[in-house]
């Protein structure tokens, strides 16, 4: 039996691929699964239901643990951890029960266009439980299925 | 099993980019390798891990490193933490 976990679009915008947000870093440090989001939107919104385990110190990154055990990771922006909160909210703190839909952080993207880049990197740091992975590049609404994963 | 205190002089801490840096290289080598922060413990090969541990720049951090490679692993994760700039 084939199980699914399907991630919804967080905010709305452009997907591209994970890779495009290396060009940005000078390092290729986003080697992991994932997608990128250019959004439209300040509010990015829990792209699948889950416990929270992270948010960051400096209100740029939320992870949810599914109850599949798979973990996703929305870090707001690049290079936005130097702005040390400046520009960010979060709606969620660690242990938190959130389902699809739900407020997580909000980045003020004019504000971090300033200094950083408001590309948003989509990772999936549990990367073993996935046997496959397909992306809807054409997706661009807030809460449009954009990504399948097949564990 | 072997250890190493380690300095973070990073300005931004162990944020995402650093983290992620980190967790590559810990999964290079066979042993278990973990971080102590704060009387926080996390595995360096978890990204979420790592950034749970919030670590700060001027933060004093402990590697930890157990298994048949721990040597290694433990000498070139404290390197790799020291020498981290951004």
């Amino acid at each position: 039996m084939n199980k699914k976990c399907e991630l919804y679009m967080p905010v709305s915008g452009e997907v591209i691929p994970l890779e495009e947000a290396n060009h940005y870093l000078k390092d290729d440090v986003l080697g992991g699964t994932g997608v990128c989001i250019i959004p439209d939107g300040d509010i990015f919104f829990a792209p699948v239901s889950g416990e929270v385990v992270l948010v960051s110190e400096n209100l740029n990154a939320v992870a949810i643990s599914t109850e599949d055990h798979l973990t996703i990771l929305i870090h707001a922006g690049l290079d936005t951890a130097k702005l040390g909160g400046r520009g960010f909210a979060t709606y969620v703190k660690v242990g938190d029960m959130v389902t699809v839909g739900d407020k997580l952080l909000y980045m003020d993207r004019d504000f971090v266009a300033l200094t950083a880049k408001i590309t948003t990197p989509i990772i999936i740091t549990t990367p073993d439980k996935i046997r496959d992975l397909s992306i809807n590049y054409k997706a661009t609404g807030a809460f449009v299925k954009f990504v399948e994963i097949s564990l | 099993m072997v250890s190493k205190e380690v300095a973070v002089k990073n300005p931004t801490g162990l944020h995402a980019r650093p983290a992620t840096l980190l967790v590559k290289k810990a999964s290079s080598f066979k042993s278990d390798v973990s971080v102590e922060y704060n009387g926080k413990k996390a595995n360096v090969k978890s990204l979420i891990g790592v950034l749970s541990l919030g670590v700060t720049k001027g933060a004093t951090i402990t590697v930890i490193a157990n298994g048949e490679d721990e040597e290694a692993a433990c000498e070139e994760v404290a390197k790799l933490i020291e020498t981290l700039e951004e």
